[in-house]
């Protein structure tokens, strides 16, 4: 389910109104994956992205989860721009996941919702000002509707007002039950200039920052427990080596250790194969508080078996690396005559990099909620890929994606730790075998020691310089752990160079590159 | 780790409020305030005492609750984020870091403002050194605005002292 709405021309914004005189508004997506005009369909829209009240106060939906990158901020203003809002009267709710599972083939309802590859914000800036745009539209028409000239032409709107050249003016909360009742429009509202921009290109505060300074705001690890039937804590002691188990348990000193309430082995990947759930074999603690879990995980006893990768170690790492380095290699990029760049050289500058395994450590570790019901299930934690998470949970219950609830909580950093839900499927693991709802923590050892970590690699560099001391010959040359090591099926053994080089290295005589893939 | 046999009740203060508390002596005042009283905005960042996200403050003076075992609590007086102000008056640092634009993700920043108002109290006219004295951690790069939030803040606080 990776299919981006297309907003076409014809963008719609559907309007209704709330108990109370509130007026909500939906932005309707038209979808498909025919380029023909006509043969795409709108999806009706089930969730909300603005309301506006009658005193004019207004809330704005935010569909990408906000991890410390700020688009529960930057999203809104691209709709609050356009829409002409007051911005001072805006407040910003987080959206929760939202996919048409009945649509072919399964639909974002508010376009995309990841928070991953720094998209978020490109993504956003054409349907969101669209959005906007045509709400605004609708508003202009309903004020025209009221002063009778049906003629919205010379109306304008600032500050959440649609304002007549005479001097009347109308809120848009006064507006809110006839905008409601309007049709919808036939034609997409033109943007604005970007030299007409009042609150895009300004600086603004974080929508939450009351809530952060007063402690209000909440993520996941804050999600509560109270009133939840049976609701537990959970925390895993998860295997140390890679593609290991568990030879042989005692958890009887766990078991007795105040307020624990249930052991359970969670069972670790496939070796070899991809990696879709969790990521290590463990034994589960479950508990009445988070003490108590730590308490009986502190007690467990343990043997471990040390899996097939025993024999790895940073050592065998790096010569691996070092032989590496001396063949040949893959070339994944040769422009120009390196060689000859580098004889006519004035200068010759080599380096060797060697990169470590580095740990993402947002600052709130890894955690989920999850509650399972037969027929449904809720999830609630920090997430950057939330929209992997309904499968996930089918796969791990048989639950259908379409009674999967997804909230995304505030994450306390997310630098693509949280790009995996791993932790969603260790809260599910152990929910569905101790028949509990689950908040699942990891420890900031337990993050430091399981990660998907970013690669380690040997690079060896070298740049011809002429007299100028102007670059005109590139070598780079690596060995690296491959990213794709999480899904083995995947190829392993290409790398790229990213479109993104910067061209102060062209157009020069290009390097060698070379690539091997070290499990 | 054995169980205190007969643990005794904590009579301490939260906020102003009076508690009670019977447990494990050595559990962490950090897990008593998120799970016993619902006071989340002081966070679990490593456990260890090294990040400093759950700063909060024994009788004044700034402490990591991770590592504050609850049977050294009786009669003592606990502030946490949620107690800096009162009721809809934020503390002088607290308006600081909004006017600062400080946060970020967020996750770190109580604790931080903890920390800034513990040295506050202690260096009203904070040294660049001072300000860097200050250990808490923070992965999203704040660091800039928190030492201009605490000059900021400083400067007020000093203003409404005369």
């Amino acid at each position: 389910m990776n299919v981006a709405p297309t907003v076409t021309r014809r963008g719609f914004v559907q309007a209704t109104l709330a108990a109370g005189g509130a007026l909500v508004l939906h932005p309707v997506h038209a979808q498909g994956a025919s380029t023909t005009p006509g043969a795409v369909r709108p999806t009706a829209q089930l969730g909300t992205m603005i309301v506006i009240h009658p005193d004019n106060r207004v809330e704005i939906g935010c569909r990408a989860p906000e991890i410390g990158q700020g688009v529960k901020t930057a999203l809104p203003m691209m709709v609050a721009e356009e829409l002409d809002l007051r911005w001072a009267d805006v407040t910003v709710k987080q959206l929760p996941l939202a996919v048409d599972f009945g649509a072919s083939p399964p639909a974002w309802r508010f376009g995309p919702q990841g928070a991953g590859g720094s998209t978020s914000v490109s993504d956003a800036w054409d349907d969101h000002r669209q959005f906007g745009a045509d709400a605004r539209a609708l508003l202009v028409a309903a004020a025209a509707q009221v002063w009778d000239s049906g003629d919205a032409a010379p109306l304008r709107t600032a500050q959440s007002w649609v304002l007549h050249p005479d001097g009347r003016r109308l809120s848009y909360g006064e507006l809110a039950r006839r905008a409601a009742a309007l049709p919808p429009l036939d034609k997409a509202a033109p943007l604005k200039d970007a030299r007409d921009f009042r609150l895009i290109g300004t600086p603004q505060r974080v929508t939450d920052a009351r809530d952060i300074v007063t402690g209000r705001a909440r993520y996941g690890l804050d999600t509560p427990l109270a009133g939840i039937e049976a609701a537990a804590v959970a925390v895993l002691l998860r295997c140390p080596y890679v593609d290991g188990g568990i030879v042989s348990l005692d958890d009887s000193a766990a078991r007795q250790v105040p307020g624990v309430y249930d052991v359970r082995v969670i069972a670790g990947p496939e070796p070899g194969a991809p990696l879709g759930a969790n990521l290590a074999s463990a034994v589960a603690v479950v508990a009445r508080d988070t003490w108590s879990a730590l308490r009986g995980r502190a007690a467990l006893k343990v043997r471990w078996s040390t899996g097939p990768h025993a024999g790895e170690s940073s050592a065998g790492f790096d010569e691996q690396c070092r032989r590496l380095l001396a063949e040949p290699g893959q070339v994944v990029l040769d422009q120009g005559d390196f060689a000859a760049a580098r004889a006519g050289a004035a200068r010759l500058v080599q380096a060797s990099y060697q990169v470590p395994f580095a740990a993402h450590a947002p600052m709130e570790p890894p955690n989920a909620f999850v509650q399972l019901w037969p027929d449904r299930a809720l999830v609630i934690a920090p997430l950057q890929q939330p929209g992997g998470v309904p499968r996930l949970v089918m796969n791990l219950t048989g639950i259908t994606r379409d009674k999967v609830e997804v909230r995304m909580t505030r994450a306390g950093g997310g630098f693509g730790r949280r790009l995996t839900n791993d932790a969603v499927a260790e809260a599910v693991l152990v929910a569905k075998a101790s028949g509990r709802p689950v908040k699942l923590m990891w420890t900031r050892d337990d993050d430091l020691q399981h990660d998907f970590y970013r690669p380690a690699g040997w690079h060896a560099m070298s740049a011809a310089l002429d007299a100028d001391r102007r670059v005109v010959g590139w070598h780079h040359k690596l060995a690296s752990a491959s990213n794709t090591t999480a899904g083995p099926t995947r190829r392993p053994k290409t790398c790229g160079v990213p479109s993104s080089t910067p061209t102060i290295f062209r157009p020069i005589a290009w390097p060698t590159c070379a690539s091997s893939g070290v499990p | 780790m054995a169980q205190t046999p007969t643990p005794k009740t904590i009579r301490f203060k939260v906020n102003g409020e009076a508690q009670r508390w019977q447990g494990d002596g050595e559990q962490p005042l950090l897990w008593v305030l998120r799970e016993s009283l619902g006071l989340t905005g002081s966070k679990y960042g490593c456990g260890v005492g090294q990040c400093g996200a759950c700063t909060v403050h024994v009788d004044g003076r700034a402490v990591r609750s991770c590592l504050r075992p609850m049977a050294t609590l009786q009669g003592a007086a606990v502030t946490t984020i949620e107690g800096l102000g009162s009721g809809e008056q934020l503390h002088p640092v607290q308006q600081a870091w909004i006017d600062e634009d400080v946060a970020q993700c967020g996750y770190c920043q109580a604790g931080q403002i903890m920390a800034a108002v513990d040295l506050l109290r202690r260096k009203p006219r904070p040294s660049q050194a001072d300000i860097h004295s200050i250990g808490n951690l923070c992965r999203c790069g704040t660091q800039v605005r928190i030492r201009k939030a605490i000059v900021l803040a400083a400067s007020r606080i000093a203003g409404a002292a005369k």
